[in-house]
């Protein structure tokens, strides 16, 4: 993994770049002593690691503004930071760089019920803005599984997703208005809580740009009313393609599910020997299927899930009527990514999508290739959105089991592109997924992306290096979830 | 005006591309969206009709790949037949309405406020950009976070970004039924202050609007689960007949075209998108303008209105502003150039427009006008 080579005249800056930054922000705005500016050498993806120059961290969208014409004036890369949470290095500092910290920016500004939305400042965390419109009955859909610490200026970063994405969307789909400084320092506001804006669509082309077009100062959310109940269960299935069948039944029956889970074996296994709770062993596979609405939809959704399932071939069934035994359902599932400690002493955790029905043949192909790599595999799968979390278990220990095991992630996600899917479905490209970005984009694909961010970043200040590879081959890519310690070990992982 | 073209696969069209004269070109195949947008000064009409017909369609992944020019009307019966539709509730202006103009105008109707906008239902597209490249963007799954999502931007561009080849559209589940809850004789602050209070409400309510004095909601599901529900809201309004099914659907048909409302001789129509709590707001300043009708739908957020004629479209421009939204004029017809159709962008926001369409089109070849100067 190459970035961007440092520039000597850039590091030569450092004291000048310190002076200039104190200036705009007042005493707690400022990280730049080496032994603090440690907590800020990796995000989520703590293979890399790397210290910027300093950290800024402003209080308003005129200090950003303030701060990135500095950093023009100097020539010095930014790089953008909300919790720094994020999975696929996408806030990975630039020694040459400073980081641009959001964190303090992180106030409530209006909640509008009226016209169901709330105006938030980019360091608010996830589950701040459920937590501000609870009281009126209203929540906020996309929920990443590191929700309580992941920033809204990062999940619109990454456009986030979550559990629920077939049936409310990811972020684009949930968001109204924006606030931006653009590489110049001009402060532009995009959209309202109005449902349409005048001109080209800005907030598409921001949303899921990973920091590289523009710094996020403020966003206008869409909310909405909580669903009146919600019922779960939880079916075992011999194969996994049943389950995959299940859910193409289910979907054919015109039910949208709120979520829609699989577990392959290894996981389920790993998430009984680490939680105990209660799942069935020596099934091959388990579906878990929560849908929620209006009461009396409900009760007639779950009923026809139950049916459905049984036609599948599902050879047991656990349906959870209570919220408590909803949320035992859940927890196997949500523990499936700190069970892997259990069983390997590392895991890289893959985040493809794949169109549903191609999910038996790909994990099928998955299982081949981890017999020739020699490592395990375990799948969870968000099977309603077809987005695919295989996790390689390796040893870091054991002599070149890295190394096989990094290829053996990248030839999964070949795979997810050649049947019809995408590199990443909610992690983002960031640096590790750079390389293979030429295994789904043509050159004239990446050619025309290139162009649209030297556009609007002329001097390539902004988060470089991320996203666009540098050398346009199918490359072998280095996704890399390390150590089996997860760098946030009390963020859920799902 | 030059013999149109007619590219019948990708590869004519990226020769239309490139040979486009300085004048650029005008894209057209339903002529139905004629009423929006600016006129166009291209004087080369490419006519996308043949690209039409249906690639993919897969129900259980719940999508469709389709070419631009194919029928609107096709597509939904359709996937009517095997119970799905799209759920942004697409206006048609017209029989002859084509997903490419249905997306390239960004027409969502009034399911919208709950279900999303047109370019939600949109996965992937595949465009040729003004150096005549085949552009891919997006996919057919709903999770993709691999570059930027440019095909959303192209959805609302009125074509001024590229020619769309290939769309993959998001499909839903069709509700097996609907009914409506039609409460008249209510005083538009009245309506409005029960629309915001409906559109709190947990009920499958995917229709709020206000129309010649009536208050409409509607729910959809399956036909257990109705009946609750418009109870619910029925004694919530303790007034109201409930319409059935077919005469739901006709009633929120007759909305979604143009609010129910037509333009006579003297009388422009408008299109205006605030956020619904500034409806009223909306709706005063342009009674100073002697507004002549209007009707609501999205809870608010969305006024049709009917203004006279010389009524300068700058005031309305202004008071959409005023209240946080965005206005567009509808055209009068062909002689009409309909210069001032849409908002003023901020600067800042005209700035990232120009950007955004120089680099897609550096020669300004698609739809040169249509959206602004």
């Amino acid at each position: 993994m190459n970035l961007p080579t440092p520039l000597p005249q850039r590091l030569a800056r450092r004291t000048d770049l310190v002076k200039r930054l104190r200036k705009l922000v007042d005493d707690g705005g400022l990280i730049h002593r080496d032994e603090d500016l440690v907590v800020y050498e990796c995000d989520g993806l703590s293979a890399y690691r790397q210290a910027p120059l300093a950290v800024a961290l402003p209080t308003s969208a005129q200090q950003v503004c303030d701060i990135l014409r500095t950093c023009g004036d100097l020539d010095i890369p930014i790089v953008p930071w909300g919790a720094g949470t994020g999975l696929s290095g996408g806030a990975l500092p630039l020694a040459d760089g400073i980081v641009l910290s959001l964190a303090r920016m992180n106030r409530i500004l209006h909640v509008d019920i009226d016209d169901r939305a709330v105006t938030v400042e980019p360091g608010v965390t996830n589950i701040s803005v459920t937590h501000a419109v609870t009281g009126h009955g209203f929540y906020y859909a996309p929920d990443p599984s590191s929700q309580i610490a992941c920033t809204i200026g990062g999940n619109i970063a990454e456009n986030s997703g979550g559990v629920h994405c077939l049936k409310y969307g990811t972020t684009t789909n949930n968001l109204l208005g924006l606030q931006l400084v653009m590489a110049d320092g001009h402060i532009v506001d995009i959209g309202s809580a109005a449902m349409e804006r005048a001109g080209y669509d800005l907030l598409a082309l921001f949303t899921g740009s990973e920091g590289l077009l523009g710094i996020i100062t403020q966003a206008t959310l869409r909310i909405l009313p909580k669903p009146q109940s919600a019922r779960a269960l939880m079916a075992a299935f011999d194969t996994i393609a049943a389950a995959g069948g299940a859910v193409a039944d289910i979907i054919g029956a015109g039910i949208i599910p709120a979520g829609m889970e699989i577990m392959d074996r290894l996981s389920i296994e790993a998430v009984e020997q680490f939680l105990g709770c209660g799942y069935p062993l020596g099934v091959e596979s388990l579906l878990l299927v929560e849908v929620d609405g209006p009461e009396a939809e409900v009760d007639a959704q779950i009923a026809a899930v139950q049916d459905l399932v049984r036609a599948a071939g599902c050879t047991e069934i656990r349906q959870a009527d209570s919220p408590e035994e909803r949320q035992r359902l859940w927890a196997g599932r949500k523990a499936a990514f700190p069970a892997m400690g259990r069983l390997s002493p590392d895991y890289y955790c893959m985040d493809g999508t794949i169109p549903r029905g191609r999910l038996p043949e790909v994990l099928e192909r998955t299982s081949v290739l981890s017999e020739a790599y020699g490592l395990r595999v375990a799948n969870v799968f968000h099977a309603g959105d077809g987005n695919l979390h295989p996790l390689v278990l390796y040893d870091s220990n054991a002599e070149g089991e890295l190394e096989r095991a990094e290829e053996l992630g990248a030839e999964i996600l070949k795979l997810c592109v050649e049947v019809g899917g995408v590199l990443s479905g909610e992690h983002g490209i960031g640096v590790e997924k750079r390389d293979l970005m030429p295994c789904q984009l043509s050159d004239d694909d990446l050619d025309l992306q290139e162009e649209l961010k030297r556009a609007f970043d002329p001097g390539l200040l902004l988060n470089p290096g991320k996203v666009y590879p540098a050398l346009r081959t199918c490359a072998e890519g280095r996704m890399h979830v390390h150590g089996g310690r997860l760098p946030f070990p009390d963020l859920e992982r799902f | 005006m030059k013999a149109p073209l007619r590219p019948a696969d990708v590869s004519q069209v990226v020769e239309c591309v490139r040979d486009a004269d300085g004048a650029g070109l005008a894209l057209r195949a339903g002529g139905t969206k004629d009423r929006l947008g600016r006129a166009t000064s291209a004087t080369t009409d490419v006519d996308l009709s043949a690209l039409s017909g249906i690639v993919t369609y897969e129900p259980e992944e719940l999508i469709l790949i389709a070419r631009p020019a194919t029928s609107l009307v096709e597509v939904e019966e359709l996937l009517a037949q095997n119970g799905q539709h799209l759920a942004f509730e697409p206006p048609q202006w017209g029989p002859a309405a084509t997903l490419g103009g249905t997306l390239g105008v960004g027409a969502s109707g009034p399911r919208r406020f709950v279900a999303g906008a047109a370019r939600d239902f949109v996965l992937g597209m595949e465009f040729v950009d003004g150096l005549g490249r085949v552009i891919r963007t997006g996919g057919r799954v709903v999770k993709n976070v691999t570059g930027y999502d440019l095909w959303r931007s192209l959805v609302g561009a009125y074509g001024t970004l590229g020619v769309m080849t290939e769309i993959c559209l998001k499909l839903w589940p069709l509700p097996e039924t609907q009914q409506t809850l039609a409460v008249s004789g209510q005083t538009r602050t009245d309506a409005l202050a029960q629309m915001y209070a409906w559109s709190r409400r947990p009920e499958a309510v995917t229709g709020l609007a206000y129309s010649d004095g009536t208050l409409l909601a509607r729910i959809e599901g399956s036909t257990a689960a109705i009946e609750p529900q418009i109870k619910a809201l029925w004694q919530d309004a303790s007034a109201g007949e409930i319409l059935a099914d077919t005469e739901s659907r006709r009633c929120w048909e007759r909305l979604r075209e143009a609010g129910a409302l037509t333009a006579a001789r003297g009388e422009v129509l408008y299109r205006i998108v605030v956020p619904p709590s500034r409806a009223e707001e909306t709706v005063v300043a342009l009674e100073r303008m002697e507004l002549c009708r209007c009707c609501l739908d999205w809870a608010g957020g969305l006024l049709w209105a009917v203004l006279p004629r010389d009524c300068p479209p700058a005031r309305v421009h202004t008071a959409a502003t005023e209240a946080g939204g965005m206005a567009a004029r509808l055209s009068q017809g062909p002689e009409d150039p309909n210069d001032e159709a849409f908002t003023p962008l901020p600067e800042g926001v005209a700035r990232l427009n120009t950007t955004l369409r120089q680099t897609i089109d550096p020669q300004g070849r698609f739809n040169p006008g249509r959206l602004y100067n």
